[in-house]
């Protein structure tokens, strides 16, 4: 897969993991890792990314005796889910012109 | 590989980054360290899984220079104005610690070659006034000087450790303020 396709991809299934509720690190990497290829590497620089552009908020919090960081998603971060679903549609529309070129 | 071990060469990987974020980005590996830890894994497992420490800062570091650029090209490059400040600040500060940082270097070494020198030249003197007192009879005058020689010689040799310890230490703090002015420079640019 295209860098730039899966990076964009990976924000918003990080941004779709986050809708379900907040979120810690360790936990979002195993609800995406079923779907798209992740590592602890990938998701770090995700997750700052989407912090910058006000996607996401977070909050440290007390676990076991130690600070874990919870992430939660922000209007701004459902807004970008919803592009990215008109984006998908465009191009099941552009899909389906290139692959009724193949088949004539 | 420790995870002291493993987070001391993530940190000094990311050493051009400000603290805040070296910190932020080491506290991001701590959890999901104690995470997988708490689900059963071992330290070892997990931190090979992470990859070496290199590879990890190298991610970080990669994504922080894409947004670098972008701000670069943003901001509409270099102006006039940026490039006579940092000519000016060059000037006034920055030739000034290349050159302090010069002059510490040269007395390490000043400071290395000044123990084998006062030996060396101990051990000339002593034996050329030595040969004098054999080839021209005795003199009170040259057996002073050889004496001196010897003298010089022995503190020479005695000096030799102490001398390479401070030029040792020199060098390391040459070398220190080399890279803390490197970094210091390296987190404006970025700032």
């Amino acid at each position: 897969m295209d860098a730039q396709l899966k990076k964009g991809l990976l924000d918003v299934c990080v941004l779709s993991v986050l809708r379900e509720g907040e979120s810690y690190g360790y936990k979002i990497m195993t609800d995406v890792a079923p779907y798209i290829e992740i590592s602890e590497s990938t998701l770090y620089p995700i997750l700052k990314r989407l912090e910058g552009a006000g996607a996401v908020t977070t909050q440290s919090r007390e676990f076991n005796g130690r600070l874990r960081k919870y992430y939660r998603i922000t209007q701004k971060g459902l807004q970008r889910i919803c592009e990215f679903i008109e984006d998908v549609k465009e191009f099941e529309r552009i899909y389906e012109f290139i692959r009724r070129g193949e088949k004539l | 590989m420790t995870k002291k071990q493993w987070f001391k060469r993530f940190h000094k990987k990311l050493s051009v980054l400000p603290h805040e974020e070296r910190e932020a980005a080491a506290q991001y590996y701590r959890e999901l360290l104690s995470d997988r830890v708490e689900r059963g894994e071992t330290e070892t497992q997990v931190l090979n899984s992470f990859g070496s420490p290199e590879q990890a800062a190298v991610g970080i570091l990669c994504e922080k220079d894409e947004y670098s650029k972008i701000a670069y090209k943003s901001s509409g490059g270099v102006s006039l104005s940026r490039v006579v400040i940092m000519t000016v600040l060059f000037l006034c500060l920055g030739l000034p610690v290349i050159v302090l940082i010069f002059a510490i270097g040269i007395t390490a070494a000043a400071l290395a070659v000044s123990g084998f020198a006062l030996a060396a030249g101990g051990c000339v003197q002593a034996i050329w006034f030595f040969v004098l007192l054999c080839m021209r009879g005795f003199s009170a005058g040259f057996l002073a000087l050889a004496g001196i020689g010897v003298a010089a010689a022995g503190a020479g040799l005695l000096l030799i450790p102490l001398f390479l310890i401070c030029s040792k230490w020199l060098f390391k703090f040459c070398w220190k303020f080399f890279m803390s002015t490197a970094r210091l420079i390296c987190e404006k640019k970025r700032a």
